[in-house]
């Protein structure tokens, strides 16, 4: 489940070097956010799982983890309102590490800009602006939600 | 350089050695499987086991590391 193939003009070559399940159909007051992977966000001693959203601008962590994780921020931070489904939400946007993490192959680890938003109350959003923008990956949904996959690599 | 600049530019991506324990797969169907039981709850597992739940995450990060347990373990809220 590690590899993958690209064709480009000709030439192969691998371009995923990691790849986990995910979970899909997550529902979230009323709302079904079908795509959650797995990561480890620095500063925090555990595992947990966040939103992959390509349809979101930025990153956000909220709630009770923006709460454990703020006093360990350090600069540099500028201040952002964002507007959300769930209204606008005022935090500071942070240089973040965030680890994918693999079942098969390499982790990924990804530094870049997190909204840090204690307000916000959805689920940790890992959006596109500063985060996804540099990573290739595809989904691959299997033949049954215990079966969906995500495969990832640096986009060079 | 700092503040906006370096906060808007690309990110930076490489690979790392480290690789989860866990098989995710067992993780997500308990989390499907006890949904109701659990909502609102912060839960700690570890290979489709419940280590521990409360509804505050401190409470929870609190016994858990008392207990030894936090290392590997997957902590997530379920909604």
């Amino acid at each position: 489940m590690a590899g993958g193939t690209l064709r480009l003009e000709g030439v192969a070559q691998s371009w995923s070097t990691g790849s986990a399940r995910n979970r899909i159909a997550i529902e979230h007051e009323g709302t079904i956010l079908t795509v959650a992977v797995r990561c480890l966000i620095r500063g925090l001693p555990f595992e947990t799982q966040a939103l992959l959203d390509t349809g979101a601008a930025w990153s956000v962590i909220g709630g009770d983890l923006a709460e454990i994780l703020a006093p360990q921020l350090g600069e540099p931070e500028q201040a952002m309102i964002l507007s959300t489904r769930l209204g606008r939400i005022r935090g500071k946007l942070h240089e973040l590490d965030i680890e994918l993490l693999a079942e098969h192959g390499e982790s990924l680890m990804v530094t870049g800009s997190v909204l840090i938003a204690p307000d916000w109350t959805g689920s940790v959003v890992l959006g596109y602006r500063g985060f996804l923008e540099r990573i290739r990956f595809a989904l691959d949904p299997g033949v049954n939600p215990d079966d969906a996959w995500f495969f990832f690599a640096s986009a060079g | 350089m700092g503040g906006w600049a370096q906060l808007l530019k690309a990110p930076r991506v490489k690979t790392s050695p480290r690789r989860s324990r866990g098989d995710f797969g067992v993780d997500y169907a308990w989390l499907r499987d006890n949904r109701e039981a659990f909502l609102g709850r912060w839960v700690a597992l570890r290979e489709g086991v419940l280590l521990d739940s409360d509804m505050t995450l401190r409470a929870l990060l609190g016994r858990l590391t008392e207990s030894g347990q936090m290392d590997g373990a997957f902590v997530v809220r379920v909604d």
